[in-house]
């Protein structure tokens, strides 16, 4: 059998490595199907399910070589590179802007295969990251999204306040968790290791509006 | 008591009863009851005991200020005490019983207290138990235990039911516009302008209705009915977020609300599982408190006794909830608001007597005197209440003249004749809720006019509207709702027409705060609920407590659940008064938050149990728990800490692991270490500046064991930092100090060295890590490198090899690094996360196969002990680099963080706490981890009974035999090699003695990590 291709870890996108298997998911065994209404309620008012990393790369940029770093992003995601607070993208690619200098650029499952979407950024201008199996994405859906969120960190996620295209890092189970506004859910990037134990706080918790695991 | 349900009258739902129980016994109120309006329909008394004297109590106001009827709810786990029957919404089942009492409310042998009040007065137990036989503290330390049991107020939960809170609360995080606290008029009337002027609003009411007082009163508003008027404004509040069961308790900085928002506790069927009830922290951008006032009971003779109320409470029962307080009533008042209360209770039937301290003119208004005389109120001005004559209910009320009225409020004088009735209410004047503005720091202002404490300032962004700034009329409360909200709209940038302020009418109240029976002493209480008298109040200003503050504690006025809603005024009036002070000399207690009680577990919400704290889990948890793994905690790391084969403790697992690793082979999980990505031109600048050691000239693949100290000289934490290219490094640090480091550096680049091109962040999360450790380890990893060499030529000690492993499903990459924790030849291995528990699947398959096991951080701690490597328990954030062992490792070529202080005389003297071995002079002996060492041949064991060490970690060591310890003694093993040291557990009342020796005493010169 011949040897298999050395693949750097440090700079390929590491979910789509050539004969490797699909990464173990931090929620494996809590995403069975299940849904819990309390009495008096006929639907579900949250969905909770995970919705797989492609790829994900921390863009940071030196001081004074933002605007270039910015069009890295904005060549990586096909918009112009959001401002503070804001995401932007095109198709399977979006880039949010997390901090003032950094960005991350989330790339859909099956959108990173071949490394297209790697952000070719100068080292003169910023560093590339990748985190892609450093977070879980954890996609909370469903009419009372809102009102979930609310008991789960200090921000107004009401729109405009927080609509579609917002992100923000809060603390979520005292763990910092970046959250993007998506058009009918948010979508929470979870530290890989609190994973687990966040899932079990957001799911306790939205038990009370109707909880439906889709998966 | 002598309450009863009216024939007519009340917005309750007659057509809907509902049943509850009291103390066990069925009794049935009305849905839009109250428990406390239930048990005085049902005449129930007394349903209440003092806290002190135990006397009889019934319900003697209306809402969350009730002094007397303190009830316990529920059972079991889910049983609350001190509830305040006027507060608690009625539903079908709800249960309560009687507190504080044995074997009853209705009879108590406790009051027996009553006949020794005497001895009881304000600080008895401080004067008696401290001095009985003159040994102070160390007597009153044996007394406080009976106190402590003796005191309090109910039960939290039945024995046996405390270990947990049933129920489930939520926290809950809301924005809004403008927030109104109380649905009054003129918070009604303020929501529904601001919600008018396009804003978002939200509005919470601690009543499980809308409408304040005005509701059932029939009172013409705006043209409507009262109960129309509220019902307008409601209709106007569509937008808005109106909370019921809702208490804004505390306003703190930012104005920023604390509410507690009651949710399933009316419910009679309520899903267990659902939230209980919520805090919810609000944060507005303004905010309207509507706050309302509460009205105050004057002081006289046995004005506890149930059936003794506050007049608007009167008032209140018989129109919200069409409840008689009795048929025969009289009212005592010193201000005009009583006789509403009067006439309302003719109205409805019961004959009424209303005593006005006042003389005309100059008193009561014609109007309100009209009106009352109008529906049969017999009107006596200038008459006082001064006693209440009754045991367990009104029986009579003795009654006085107020012609010595004092400057403060006080009036002796006999008994001059006795009125016949069967309830009392009393009226001494009315006091703005202006507790939630006090949060914020705002004085408050005593108001001779108005008799009342008012705020006169607000803080920025909050302002007070009707009652609550002592507009007294209901229109005037509407005007100034309206006008409050239209200036929080234009502060908002919102439009609209601006609106005036009403102004204020004077009032022709005069204070009026206790009767005292001239020659003869009876209780009247202020603070009914903690038992605190007038008498109380000039004991303490006698006894030089003339700080209201220090009469506050003194007495216990005001304190706890009561927050000196009722009795503060008349109580700090009566001690300016025995000071021959001015109110405003004598000033006001601090209100606190909370504004009414908050259960603990609403601010714990889901921050419970497992959820008290999240877990870290590492890639392979679920490896580690199908292999039968224990779990033990590393700050919120969840880390294996044992295999155990069918048979195997503990000890024997580590034991047999340990041993594992030194003859063939192990795999450890070491997921959890720090681990830092640190990129940029300067990154290897920066870790030269960082650690103690050169960094600038480490090869790539290559790397490096380091140690950083803090600015003071003080080792921070160690590990081994990897060179993946010029400008890029993978740090690893301990899994204790790993967000502590992070943070540092973080530190360092943002403030002290901005100009170094450098960014560092976290990836913990993103690689998973196993060592392999043991003479067989290389093999083990030759086993599952599909591309890589890993041969000691290619890969020799502190290298780094790119590789391929062979994992379920396909190959993986992977970094390898020739590291060595355990003093044998090891390796780290990282893969992505999510290939974590392949890799470790495809190791300990390897592993096995080789003749070796997974260990756990029991063995791992076994295997460093033998080689006497440091870690957190060592590197405790007192130990220097000599103190580790490490001296050596410091450059003098270069300046790195804490290079000048580590060499401040104190952290560079000669014999400071070293590194050593520690093994029991006796066979068979142990000690444990921080057991004090001292010197047998020094007085009091050295250092003036401080000891000359202690002991870090202990193990059982197959590779150097028996029991081992680690740990530092004073001067190290050059000083103390082979000499005893006695070994102190004061603690676990154990001592012994230990033979100190080298801590590099396993393979010393490194030959099997070399290998």
């Amino acid at each position: 059998m011949p040897e298999p291709a050395m693949i750097d870890p440090l700079a390929a996108p590491t979910v789509s490595v050539p004969d490797a298997p699909l990464p173990t998911s931090a929620l494996a065994g809590r995403l069975a199907a299940r849904k819990v209404l309390p009495a008096g309620r006929e639907a579900a008012g949250v969905q909770l399910s995970e919705r797989p990393i492609g790829a994900l790369w921390q863009v940071t940029a030196w001081t004074p070589r933002l605007s270039a770093t910015g069009a890295a992003v904005a060549a990586a995601c096909g918009a112009p590179a959001p401002g503070p607070g804001m995401a932007a993208g095109v198709g399977s690619v979006t880039a949010l802007r997390i901090e003032p200098l950094r960005w991350l650029v989330l790339v859909e499952r099956g959108a990173e295969a071949g490394g297209a979407v790697v952000p070719a950024l100068d080292p003169g201008d910023g560093t590339v990251l990748d985190l892609a199996h450093a977070r879980t994405r954890l996609v909370v859906g469903g009419t009372e999204r809102v009102a979930l969120m609310a008991r789960l960190g200090s921000v107004d996620w009401r729109p405009p306040a927080f609509g579609p295209g917002s992100v923000t890092t809060t603390q979520i189970g005292r763990v910092a968790v970046t959250v993007l506004g998506r058009e009918e859910s948010f979508e929470l990037l979870l530290p890989r290791s609190y994973a687990a134990s966040l899932f079990d706080i957001v799911a306790e918790t939205a038990e009370g509006f109707g909880l439906e695991i889709t998966g | 008591m002598s309450g009863y349900r009216l024939r007519e009258g009340g917005v309750v739902d007659r057509t809907r009863p509902l049943s509850f129980s009291w103390d066990g016994t069925r009794y049935t109120g009305l849905a839009g009851d109250t428990l406390g309006s239930a048990m005085l329909a049902n005449g129930l008394g007394p349903v209440a005991r003092g806290f002190k004297y135990h006397r009889p109590r019934g319900v003697m106001t209306a809402g969350p200020e009730e002094m007397g009827a303190l009830v316990t709810l529920g059972r079991g786990a889910r049983r609350e005490p001190n509830a305040k029957a006027p507060a608690v919404e009625l539903f079908e089942g709800l249960e309560a019983s009687g507190q504080n009492a044995w074997p009853s409310v209705r009879f108590d042998l406790g009051r027996v207290n009553d006949l020794m009040g005497r001895f009881f007065s304000a600080g008895f137990y401080y004067k008696t138990f401290f001095g009985i036989s003159g040994r102070g503290t160390w007597e009153w330390m044996q007394f406080e235990k009976l106190i402590r049991r003796a005191a309090g107020m109910g039960r939290a939960a039945a024995p046996g039911d405390m270990a947990s809170d049933a129920d489930a609360y939520d926290v809950v995080h809301d924005f809004c516009d403008v927030l109104v606290v109380g649905a009054g008029p003129a918070g009604l009337a303020a929501a529904a302008e601001a919600a008018g002027r396009g804003l978002d609003v939200m509005l919470v009411e601690q009543d499980f209705a809308l409408g304040g007082r005005l509701i059932g009163t029939g009172e013409t508003v705006e043209g409507l009915d009262a109960d129309a008027w509220i019902a307008a404004r409601a209709a106007e509040l569509s937008g808005v977020r109106v909370l019921r069961r809702a208490t804004a308790f505390g306003l703190y900085d930012s104005n920023v609300v604390g509410v507690y928002e009651r949710l399933t506790e009316h419910l009679p069927d309520a899903d267990p599982a659902a939230p209980r009830a919520a805090m919810r922290i609000v944060r507005p951008g303004r905010v309207i408190l509507a706050t309302g006032a509460i009205e105050r009971p004057i002081a006289f003779g046995n004005n506890d006794r149930p059936g003794v109320m506050l007049a608007g409470a009167m008032e209140r029962y018989a129109a919200r909830w069409g409840v008689g307080p009795g048929s025969r009533a009289l009212i005592a008042t010193s201000n005009d608001s009583a006789y509403a209360a009067a006439t309302r209770l003719a109205a409805a039937g019961i004959e009424t007597t209303l005593l006005d301290a006042r003389e005309t003119p100059g008193g009561a208004s014609e109007a309100v005197m009209a009106a009352a005389g109008a529906a049969g109120v017999e009107l006596r001005l200038g008459a006082v209440p001064v006693e209440v004559d009754g045991g367990s209910k009104v029986e009579g009320l003795a009654i006085g003249r107020a012609r010595d009225g004092g400057e403060a409020g006080t009036i002796v004088t006999p008994r001059e004749r006795v009125l016949a009735c069967d309830c009392v209410g009393t009226s001494g004047g009315w006091s703005p809720v202006i507790h939630l503005v006090a949060h914020r720091g705002v004085k408050p202002v005593w108001d001779a006019g108005e008799g009342c404490f008012l705020a006169r300032t607000t803080p920025e962004g909050l302002s007070m509207a009707g009652s609550a700034r002592a507009l007294w009329t209901t229109d005037a409360a509407i005007e100034d709702g309206r006008a409050a909200a239209a200036e929080a709209a234009e502060a908002l940038g919102a439009g609209g027409l601006s609106l005036s302020r009403p102004a204020s009418e004077r009032s022709t109240a005069v204070a009026l705060h206790e009767v005292r029976r001239s020659g003869a002493k009876t209780k009247s209480f202020l603070d009914p609920q903690h038992d605190v008298t007038t008498d109380d109040v000039r004991q303490a200003a006698s006894e030089g407590y003339r700080s209201v503050e220090h009469m506050k504690r003194y007495t216990t006025l005001g304190m706890a659940t009561d927050q000196g809603k009722t009795g503060n005024v008349p109580g700090l009036a009566l001690l300016a008064e025995a000071l021959g002070q001015s109110i405003p000399e004598t000033g006001i207690t601090t209100f606190r938050p909370p504004y009414t009680p908050v259960p603990i577990g609403v601010m714990a919400g889901r921050s419970r149990g497992a959820h008290w704290q999240a877990v870290r889990r590492t890639p392979m948890h679920e490896a580690h728990e199908a292999a039968g793994a224990p779990f033990t905690d590393a700050g919120p790391w969840k880390r294996a800490w044992y295999y155990p084969q069918p048979g195997e403790g503990i000890e024997a697992a580590y034991l047999r692991e340990a041993r594992t690793v030194r003859e063939t082979c192990g795999i450890v999980d070491v997921s959890t270490l720090g681990k830092i990505d640190v990129q940029g031109p300067d990154a290897a600048e920066f870790l030269n500046r960082v650690y103690v050691n050169g960094f600038a000239k480490l090869p790539v693949m290559k790397c490096r064991y380091g140690v950083m100290l803090r600015d003071d000289g003080i080792v921070l934490d160690d590990g081994v930092s990897w060179r993946l290219a010029e400008d890029r490094f993978l740090m690893t640090c301990t899994t204790a100090q790993a967000g502590h480091v992070m943070v540092w550096l973080e530190e360092l680049l943002a403030w002290r060295w901005p100009e170094l091109r450098v960014q560092v962040a976290s990836v913990t999360d993103q690689w998973a890590g196993t060592a392999v450790a043991g003479p067989r380890a290389r093999a083990v990893l030759e086993r599952v490198v599909a591309a890589g060499d890993v041969s000691g030529t290619a890969l020799p000690f502190m290298g780094i090899a790119r590789a391929m492993l062979k994992v379920e499903g396909g190959t993986v990459p992977a970094l390898i690094a020739r590291i060595s924790f355990s003093g044998e030849l090891a390796f780290e291995v990282y893969v992505p996360a999510g290939w974590g528990a392949g890799a470790w699947g495809a190791l300990a398959e390897a592993c096995a196969a080789e003749g070796g096991a997974p260990y756990g951080i029991e063995a791992l701690g076994t295997l460093r002990i033998e080689k006497g490597h440091v870690t957190g328990a060592e590197l405790d954030g007192r130990t220097t680099l000599e103190d580790a062992g490490l001296g050596r490792m410091a450059s003098t070529k270069k300046p790195f963080i804490g290079a000048v202080m580590r060499q401040r005389p104190l952290l560079d003297r000669e014999g400071r706490p070293q590194l050593v071995h520690l093994e029991p002079v006796e066979a068979g002996v142990r000690f444990s981890g921080g057991a004090v060492l001292a010197d047998p041949e020094a007085p009091m064991g050295g250092n003036d009974g401080h000891g000359v060490g202690w002991v870090t970690g202990v193990t059982e060591s197959p590779a150097l035999g028996g029991w081992l310890g680690i740990g530092f003694v004073e001067g190290g093993a050059a000083a103390w090699e082979g000499r005893e040291v006695e070994v102190a557990e004061p603690v676990m009342g154990r001592r012994g003695r230990a033979r100190v020796l080298s801590p590099h005493r396993f393979d010393p010169k490194g030959a099997r990590m070399h290998a």
